[in-house]
Parts: structure tokens; sequence; C-alpha cells
């Protein structure tokens, strides 16, 4: 139950922390008063009426929870909004202020912040200094047109009307025996045509005084969230109303709705009263998730606009994952982007991680990251959730490639399998890892990170060392080397990469050789290596001498000067 | 003959930083506060539903 104390406090003070504590209060409560709905619904197996009007109650009391609980997770957080959504949401502003369309449908895969757009950007307008409601509707599929626009309070009008003194004493006898139907679910108030009869007599003693007339139907109408949306936009107020995951609605729903969304129009049956909306102050925003979106129909899709949210781009999930770690180290920062866009170029993947989880995973390797890059994906439970994906043998960090490389000392170097299994290889120059050097390659980094590109710098580290004559000094030694972390882009180990053509221009500049593939039958000019698997040696081609691998079949596998 | 690029009335739009340090900004807690308002008045009148409900049983 509520502390009066604690509410006393929220009252005073501005403290998100003391806000939040009411917040959690307030779910306590709606907790003990679902317990005491479950209490009611016992024995009530068959009174249809009795169970409809417990699960009403339960619906509202859910409806709170969920809005309190999305308030709380996500009023205030930043929201990287890409490019197109902007152009989309201008497009809308234009529209809305010409009066002919103030609704966009943002189709996507869940996690990829089609609800967060729309509290952020609420957020933003009330920092600066807007007055704006943001008002939230999860559809359900026993949701109904109805319940979007308004409801009739029949239990609180039949309860005030029997206790007022100016009502005549019969009607007021009459108004418990309603009420007493009502809650016992002996009766629907909305088809009962006796109790429609009632009404229209109890309609008429408003006329009976100033008292009475309080109990005009205008009242006890509670509007729903589009009637309200509508409602307040017609005040003057400006309006989110944000319609979640519409695809869950039954077909009836939406079409039930396409008038009074594109007219912000409706009228309240019960006192002819008309409410009627401003489209400048009203952003309808109609989320939808990829699986299901087909059921939305035509026409509810012809009065809005459409916008297929994606993943983050590179730099946007970059981007928010500073915002929401500000902290964080860079190496971390660009692992996990590599992770997480390794696992979702990779097509073998059934469910890919969305932002959400890729947040709680930086989050845990945060507490564990002590300098080092992982080898491989720690905790994948929180990314990949099919045994099938977590087996997968993919997000490594190349790191691995590296160790394999050295590892591999007298064996056939990687990249000559990869070269003969006719992947296209190039070599990065070695000075790339020089200390010297690293002027040389400052702008090759920064055009990696303008376009988005995650690599790693080579780090340095200071070393002591004995030269020829026993004595010691300190050098510089390079104890990581540079890396580019690029789907479709393998590293190789060495300095080696594979790259597909539509890569190639991005690495050019730094680029030393080129591995080949030559045909049986070339000739060697000098040998330094015999194996069982391959010979090393010199081979001359063209007139110019390359080292080259011969492997058991007679091909040479060479590295040609990049041009 | 090379032709000039037309002068884009409005620039591309890059993405960009929305509801940045809501957290520390007043007017967000202030709309914050009047829903837990609302919900308040809201949860009051649905337990004087059940109360009636559980009276009507």
């Amino acid at each position: 139950m509520e502390n009066p104390e604690l509410i006393k406090q929220i009252e005073q003070a501005n403290n998100p922390e003391v806000l939040k504590k009411i917040l959690l209060a307030l779910l306590d409560r709606i907790e003990s008063l679902e317990t005491r709905l479950t209490g009611l619904d016992k024995g009530e197996e068959g009174n249809e009426n009795k169970i409809a009007v417990i699960a009403e109650k339960r619906e509202r009391l859910e409806r709170i929870r969920h809005g309190l609980t999305e308030l709380n997770d996500r009023m205030q957080r930043p929201y990287v909004v890409s490019a197109e959504l902007q152009a989309v949401k201008e497009v809308l502003d234009v529209l809305a202020e010409a009066g002919e369309c103030n609704s966009v449908i943002l189709e996507g895969e869940p996690g990829t912040g089609k609800t967060q757009w729309a509290y952020s950007e609420v957020g933003q307008e009330l920092q600066e200094g807007e007055e704006v409601v943001l008002i939230h509707v999860r559809v359900k599929d026993t949701m109904r047109a109805q319940d979007l626009l308004y409801s009739i309070d029949d239990v609180r009008r039949l309860s005030d009307a029997q206790a007022q003194a100016q009502v005549p004493e019969q009607i007021r006898q009459e108004a418990a025996i309603w009420k007493q139907k009502i809650l016992s679910g002996e009766t629907n108030p909305a088809d009962d045509k006796e109790y429609a009869t009632f009404k229209a007599k109890m309609s008429a003693i408003t006329e009976l005084g100033e008292t009475a007339k309080d109990l005009d139907y205008i009242n006890y109408v509670d509007l729903g969230p589009l009637g309200e949306a509508i409602y307040q936009s017609g005040k003057g107020k400006r309006v989110y109303l944000l319609i979640d995951e519409i695809e869950k609605g039954r077909e009836e729903l939406m079409t039930g709705i396409l008038d009074e969304i594109e007219n912000l129009t409706f009228t309240i049956g019960e006192t002819g009263t008309v409410v009627k909306g401003d489209k400048k102050n009203l952003r309808i925003v109609i989320t939808t998730n990829t699986e299901d979106s087909d059921k939305i129909p035509p026409s509810f899709r012809r009065r809005s606009l459409y916008h297929f949210v994606d993943y983050p781009s590179r730099s946007d999930m970059a981007q928010i994952i500073d915002l929401n770690f500000p902290n964080i180290q860079k190496d971390l920062l660009n692992y996990a982007v590599s992770v997480f866009y390794q696992y979702h170029e990779n097509k073998d993947v059934q469910k890919k991680p969305s932002t959400p989880e890729l947040l709680a995973w930086i989050r845990v390797l945060t507490k564990e990251f002590d300098g080092t890059i992982p080898d491989d994906v720690p905790h994948r439970e929180i990314l990949l959730k099919y045994k099938e994906d977590q087996d997968l043998d993919i997000g490594r960090i190349n790191v691995e490639a590296q160790a394999e490389a050295e590892k591999q000392e007298g064996e056939l170097p990687h990249y000559v399998h990869k070269a003969l299994q006719g992947e296209k290889i190039y070599h990065i120059r070695d000075s790339i890892n020089s200390q010297h050097e690293q002027e040389e390659f400052a702008e090759f980094f920064a055009y990696l990170q303008n376009e988005g590109v995650n690599y790693v710098t080579p780090h340095f580290e200071e070393v002591e060392e004995r030269n020829n004559y026993g004595d010691y000094s300190t050098a510089q030694k390079c104890t990581r080397h540079f890396q580019i972390i690029l789907p479709g882009v393998e590293n190789l180990g060495n300095g080696y990469y594979a790259v597909p053509d539509d890569k190639l221009a991005l690495l050019g500049g730094v680029l030393d050789t080129q591995t080949e593939v030559l045909p049986a039958g070339q000739k060697f000019s000098s040998v330094s290596e015999k194996s069982k698997n391959f010979t090393k040696g010199m081979v001359i081609v063209g007139g110019n001498e390359y080292e080259g691998y011969m492997v058991e079949d007679g091909r040479v596998v060479i590295n040609k000067p990049y041009e | 003959m090379t032709t000039q690029p037309k002068q884009q009335k409005n620039p591309p739009l890059k993405s960009r930083v929305l509801n940045a340090n809501a957290s520390n900004n007043q007017l967000v807690q202030n709309y914050q506060k009047q829903v837990v308002e609302k919900a308040k008045k809201d949860i009051a009148k649905i337990e004087d539903e059940i109360k009636q409900l559980e009276q009507a049983q």
C-alpha cells in the first residue's frame, strides 16, 4: 500500500529516485488489487457478465501498470534517430500542419526502437518547453474499437443517483437495484433493453435541478486512449498517440478506427456529444512488427505514412552505445559493434540480436573488461536465443586468426589456403604496425572512422631489451597489431585479409600485395623450404622474382605488388 | 562542359540524438509526475469499484 509520507515527498521533491519509488509503490498497489480481483473471480464460472466486469477492471489495471512501467523505463532514454526517420517525421509534420495526414506506420523487427522513438520525441519536445502528452496503447486481440474511443461508467452514475437526495426516492431505489444487477453480473448494461428504459427515465431527471444535473451522462464518460487523444488535440494540446503492435489487434479493430483516425471526430452516442480533434496537434505513431505486418489492411495503410525501421547503422550503433555507456573503452566498443554486426550479417543466424540485447550484453562485458579483447564471444546467452545460433562459429573478433597464423609456423600459411580456395587475398603494409610510421597512417584511420568501419589501431608498450653487448635499453614494442573489423572482410593473420571487391576501396591506400594463384608448371629459381605439403622458394614470373608456395597439385601461390 | 550540381534547398539530414540529458531535466520529470498523479487517481477509482464488487458479493 502507499506510504503517505512517501507521497508527500514526491509532491514536494523533484528527485527522480523518489519518483521511481512512488511509481514502484503504485505497481505494488496494482498487484494487491489484482489479487483481490482473482478472489472475486472464484465461483463465478458461467456468469459471463460478472467475469466480463472483473476482466475489464483487470485490463484497466494492466494498462496503468504498463503505462507506469514504460514511463519509468523509456521517458528518460536518449535516442539516436536515423536520418531517414527524421525525414519521415518532417514530412509528417508538414502534412499534419496542412490537415492532411497525421499518422505514420513504423514497421520493423522487435528491438529496433519503434516504440522508444515516440517516447524520446516526446521527451525532446518536453525539454524544449512544449506542452505535450504521450498516450500509449498496447494493442491486444481482445480490444474493440469502442474501447479505444470511450465507455460509460454506469455503476458510478447509479451510485451517485442513489446518493442524491434530489432524485426521487423511487428512482433512487431502482438505481440501487440496477447497480446490484450490473455488479453481480446479472445484466450487461450495454445490451439490456429494460436498463435502457431506466437510463432514459434517469436522464429525464437531470432537468430537475442543479444537483441532479450532475447525473448527466457527460460526467460519466471515460475516454479511451484514441478518444482522449482526439479530445485533447481539439482542446489545443499537443498529443502523441502511440498505437503499439497494431498487428496484434483484430481486423475489426483496425477498420473500426479508420474514420476516427482520418477525421479525428466521434460521437458519444448516449449524450450526442461530438468530440473533434485537431490534426495539427496530434501525431499518431502506429508500430508493427515485421512478422505479422501483413495483418494491417491496405485501407489502414493508405491513410498513413509508412517507414521501415531498420537496425541502426554501425556509426549510429556506436553512438547509441556511447550514449548508454559514456565511459566505455574504445576497444570494447569496437569489439561489441563488430560482434553484433557479424551476427547480424550472417544468414545462418535464426534470431538476430536486438539493440536492447546488445546493450545488456555490453553492461555485463563492461563489468568484466580488463583491457583485453576476448578471443571469443562470452555470455552468448544474452545475444543469442537458439542453441544453433550459439553454436555457430562466428562473431569472433579475429584475434584468433593471428594466434592461428603464429601456431601454424612451418605449415602452409592460412592465407595461402584461402587463396587456393578462391578468396581474394591482400596484405596490409607491415609499417602500419610500426610506431614511427603512425603519423603516416593517421589519415587512413580517420578515413575508416568517418566511414563507420570498425578497426583497432596498433598498441605499443615500452619493453626492456638487451642488445648484442649485453646492455639493457628500452624500446617500443607493438603489443597489439592493427586490425580491421568489417563484415565480409576476413582477417587471416600476419596482415593478410580476404577482401571482397566491394570493400577493396576502403583498404586500397594501405595494401602492398595481392595474392595470385598460378597454374602448375612454374619454375623455382631457389628453394628455401620443402615439406610434405608444400615447397617454398623464389619463383620467376614475367621476369620478376616472387616468393611462392607450391602445393601438392602443382599450383603456386605468390604475392604480387598491389596496383 | 561540366555541370555544377544543384544547390540543395535543405541540407541532407544526419542522424541525431533525441532526448539527451532527459534524466536531469525538470520538465521531463514534471511530466512524469503528472502521469503518476493521474495513475494514482485511476487506481483509486478502480479500487473503489473493486470494493463495490466485493460488497455486492
